[in-house]
């Protein structure tokens, strides 16, 4: 009996001592992904004024070409190149998304941290408190704040201790025509 | 004149984005950060000929957003575009019970997105 009993407080004084180091860590970590988000944020900003000026250089060149009938091969030359250009502009604007991608889904992960921060303070403060089941069920349903295909892909194959499998690095047309839906 | 369309997101990159493209286009744009603040945008009678919403946002969110946008009488047929990286074919659902007019997930290609806008603006 004395045996159990030394074990249940050693298990106690474990939890205790993992909570007490776990507890004021989570919001340490929550802070360094805000911080990562805020620099990708402001890094997204400074190109989308890189990409304005780059697009309306390329939009005046292909207004001249389009407008001059003198030297006809070489101004077809710098209207293609203009044309190439807003091309290129338009994946760069299809890329800084993911700046707003990311951050949701950073946010997904940064919410049920802060939860679990939650529960093991009332763990630690009385870990007979009813509140505790009304967290552990806020937990289960990590899944269902998720937006994204490849958020819920992932969740998937982590529970279900899979490997991990990258999300592709560009999309093509049909892939883009699919993400649109006209009712 | 140019036609103006309002941009409702709490990103302001997405906003960003989203306006470079439409005034590349010849578009007027005015933005908003939530439901809340377009409808108040709204509320002084500006007409705009197309709204683009996010879903998930603070204060209003995008479904809310629509179905005050199709009480006000005016704005009752105006295009409306949901851009969101909700994917779930019950969120769309939720959209289009709402009022949408078209559900774009994100990232948007702006090339295909102005070809979207000549399908839902009336010519």
């Amino acid at each position: 009996m004395h045996k159990q009993i030394a074990e249940l407080e050693q298990t106690k004084y474990a939890w205790e001592q993992f909570a007490s180091h776990a507890i004021p860590l989570i919001p340490v970590l929550t802070r360094q992904i805000t911080t990562v988000i805020e620099q990708t944020e402001r890094a997204a900003l400074d190109l989308i004024l890189k990409i304005r000026s780059i697009s309306e250089r390329a939009q005046k060149q292909a207004d001249y070409a389009g407008s001059s009938a003198r030297m006809m091969e070489p101004v077809m030359d710098v209207k293609s190149q203009a044309e190439g250009l807003a091309s290129d502009v338009s994946q760069i604007v299809m890329a800084m998304q993911f700046q707003d991608i990311t951050k949701q889904k950073l946010e997904h992960v940064m919410q049920p941290l802060l939860q679990m921060k939650t529960y093991m303070e009332s763990l630690v403060a009385n870990p007979t408190a009813p509140e505790l089941v009304k967290a552990l069920n806020l937990l289960e349903e990590v899944e269902r704040s998720y937006t994204m295909e490849t958020e819920r892909m992932a969740h998937r194959h982590a529970m279900e201790g899979r490997e991990h499998v990258g999300v592709p690095v560009s999309s093509s047309a049909q892939e883009e025509d699919q993400n649109v839906t006209l009712f | 004149m140019s036609q103006m369309v309002l941009v409702v997101d709490d990103s302001k990159t997405m906003r960003d984005m989203v306006t470079f493209t439409l005034t590349g286009a010849g578009y007027q744009v005015v933005q908003a950060g939530d439901g809340k603040e377009a409808v108040g945008k709204l509320s002084n009678g500006s007409k705009p000929v197309l709204v683009v919403t996010d879903l998930n946002m603070p204060e209003m969110d995008g479904l809310e957003l629509i179905k005050e946008i199709r009480k006000m009488p005016a704005l009752k047929f105006t295009p409306i575009l949901m851009l969101t990286t909700e994917s779930s074919d019950e969120k769309k659902a939720a959209g289009k019970a709402a009022g949408a007019t078209g559900w774009i997930v994100k990232p948007f290609n702006p090339e295909q997105f102005l070809k979207i806008l000549k399908k839902v603006l009336p010519a």
